[in-house]
């Protein structure tokens, strides 16, 4: 009687883990592809390879990279900083304080920023010059608009702006997403508001402000080729300048691909140090770990 | 004329009061769940305070360091008010930077303890000694190793709270409470989250501090922990104070029937 519950015990005590055939053929099938656009890529003489290797590192494209870079830092660090603030400003308890960072947010992730560049680039047409004093009083400083705001300082305004707005949206999530009781913890030890900010809740609000931040980070640095439209000489425009002469559209094309391509593969090595430097201490700590582990499955 | 319990009290010294809440009372909405409570806690005693869910014994305790703020009613900690300063003939509320100040009087262990996870166990410690005493660095480490050993830590001062068990996580909290050399220690349910085993260790730890002559206000619904560690025990029901006595007069000839029938259903479990 006791034989056959013996016998499946024994059996159970020998448990595999399952095999995932399709997960095999999918891999396959995928690496194939992969292999067959690479092939044609590298055979078609219409990629003009040696062209492209012969403009990549180009002083006119170099001075295009330069200025793409400068204007991707300077809006991003702006536009966070000024996104924090605004962040902070619309979870304040001033309803003052709310409203103003809700319209900021509401008035810039509305106008395009195509739209945004041409006023900024066109802002002389409005104030013709520019003056510093005290209202109603003294001038001390003035100076005509035109001459101050050139092709670049619009790019870096409206690209900021821009920048912050959308910056807001992702440091609010990242700060409504860490408890209130931290908050609390922190108060009944007498921390002060802003060390309490600083030191408790933004470190933790950092791993939901990192990932988006990098994807707007990486929008930013490629969406910084619109600038070619008020004579910001970027990248796009550099390679423009060359293939309006030159004709040689694709390879050029391809030039430019192969710098943002270089800088986004930059900032997700940075973003992938960032989470783990963020992550410690939440038992994630390599954020590699987890998705890794996310795509073999949680069987293994 | 002196009676003889007045000669006693000036021979032993007569415990100053540490805490003192006067009147204090808190609404949610259209619910009072704190209504006029008076209660006195006096130096280097144990209170307890048991009641049923939804009776304010938290709120009550969120109060003594105006995590929650009262509608009316003040807290007096060794004499001074919590979170709020006399201006000419009015009491008004502190300023924000006057009352994280009182705060540092008072420590409090959550029940969910809110350790900070992205600190290690030494500068969830730290932290608050530095940033609000204005310590040395040097100084609060060497305070917080004193405390980490004084709870059995020593050896996980690097860890993040994550990485350890829900009774050292608990240790941890005391530790961070006690680096500020508070007047007073709150507890909050400090045996539900726990291990019926660990039970014991909290009753150690809180023996310990009692026996330092730590001040404590401990909310809880054990009733034999209670038992064990109070002074005095205090029952709150819908927001008032129905009775209030040692654990011994308490727990065994209660005067009010609410109060015998809530040990008795609390008993049965």
């Amino acid at each position: 009687m006791s034989t056959p519950t013996a016998l499946r015990v024994d059996s159970y005590a020998d448990a595999r883990p399952a095999r995932r055939p399709l997960r095999w053929v999918a891999g396959v099938a995928g690496l194939v592809v992969l292999l067959l656009t690479l092939v044609s890529m590298a055979g078609n003489p219409a990629f003009e390879w040696d062209v492209v290797g012969q403009y990549l590192t180009a002083d006119v494209v170099l001075d295009g990279l330069r200025v793409t870079l400068l204007l991707t830092a300077i809006a991003l660090i702006g536009g966070f900083a000024l996104g924090t603030v605004l962040a902070v400003m619309r979870l304040s308890g001033s309803r003052l304080l709310q409203a103003i960072s809700w319209g900021y947010t509401w008035l810039f992730r509305s106008v395009p920023i195509l739209v945004q560049l041409l006023f900024w680039y066109n802002i002389s047409l409005v104030y013709p010059r520019l003056t510093v004093g005290v209202p109603f009083g003294p001038t001390i400083l003035d100076l005509p608009t035109r001459g101050l705001i050139n092709g670049f300082a619009a790019a870096v305004i409206g690209l900021t702006l821009h920048e912050a707005a959308h910056a807001a949206e992702i440091v609010r999530a990242g700060l409504l997403s860490v408890e209130r009781s931290q908050t609390e913890a922190a108060q009944a030890l007498g921390l002060s508001r802003p060390r309490t900010l600083w030191r408790i809740v933004l470190p933790q609000a950092m791993r939901a402000i990192v990932p988006p931040a990098a994807n707007q980070a990486a929008a930013l640095l490629k969406g910084t080729s619109v600038v070619s439209v008020i004579a910001g000489q970027d990248l796009l425009f550099s390679v423009q300048l060359i293939y309006n002469r030159n004709y040689l559209v694709i390879p050029l094309l391809l030039v430019a691909t192969l710098w943002y391509l270089f800088f986004t593969t930059l900032l997700s090595v940075v973003q992938y140090l960032l989470e783990r430097f963020f992550g410690r201490g939440s038992g994630r700590a390599g954020s590699a770990g987890p998705r890794l582990s996310l795509l073999a499955g949680e069987d293994r | 004329m002196s009676t003889a319990a007045d000669e006693l009290a000036v021979a032993t010294g007569e415990p100053r009061t540490m805490v003192r809440l006067i009147q204090i009372s808190k609404a949610f909405g259209d619910v009072a769940v704190l209504d006029r409570v008076d209660l006195t806690v006096p130096a280097g005693t144990v209170t307890c305070v048991v009641g049923p869910s939804g009776s304010g014994k938290s709120t009550l305790l969120r109060c003594v360091n105006r995590l929650e703020r009262p509608d009316s009613g003040a807290v007096l900690i060794d004499g001074q008010p919590v979170g709020l300063i006399r201006r000419g003939n009015r009491v008004i509320e502190a300023p924000p930077r006057l009352l994280a100040r009182h705060r540092t009087a008072v420590g409090m262990v959550f029940q969910a303890l809110n350790l900070f996870p992205h600190l290690t166990v030494l500068e969830n410690i730290v932290e608050a000694p530095v940033a609000v005493q204005r310590a040395s660095r040097a100084d609060a480490r060497a305070r917080a190793r004193e405390l980490l050993q004084r709870v059995g830590l020593a050896h996980k001062e690097r860890s993040y709270p994550r990485e350890l068990s829900g009774g050292e996580q608990q240790r941890v909290a005391i530790a961070r409470a006690l680096a500020l050399r508070p007047k007073v220690m709150l507890f909050d349910e400090p045996t539900s989250a726990l291990d019926p085993e660990l039970v014991g260790e909290v009753l150690s730890v809180v023996r310990d501090l009692a026996a330092g002559g730590m001040t404590m206000l401990i909310v809880t619904h054990e009733l034999r922990f209670a038992a064990e560690v109070a002074d005095e025990i205090v029952f709150i029901d819908r927001g008032r104070i129905v009775e209030q006595g040692p654990p011994a007069t308490m727990l065994g000839s209660p005067r009010e029937e609410r109060t015998a029938r809530f040990f008795a259903t609390i008993q049965q479990r």
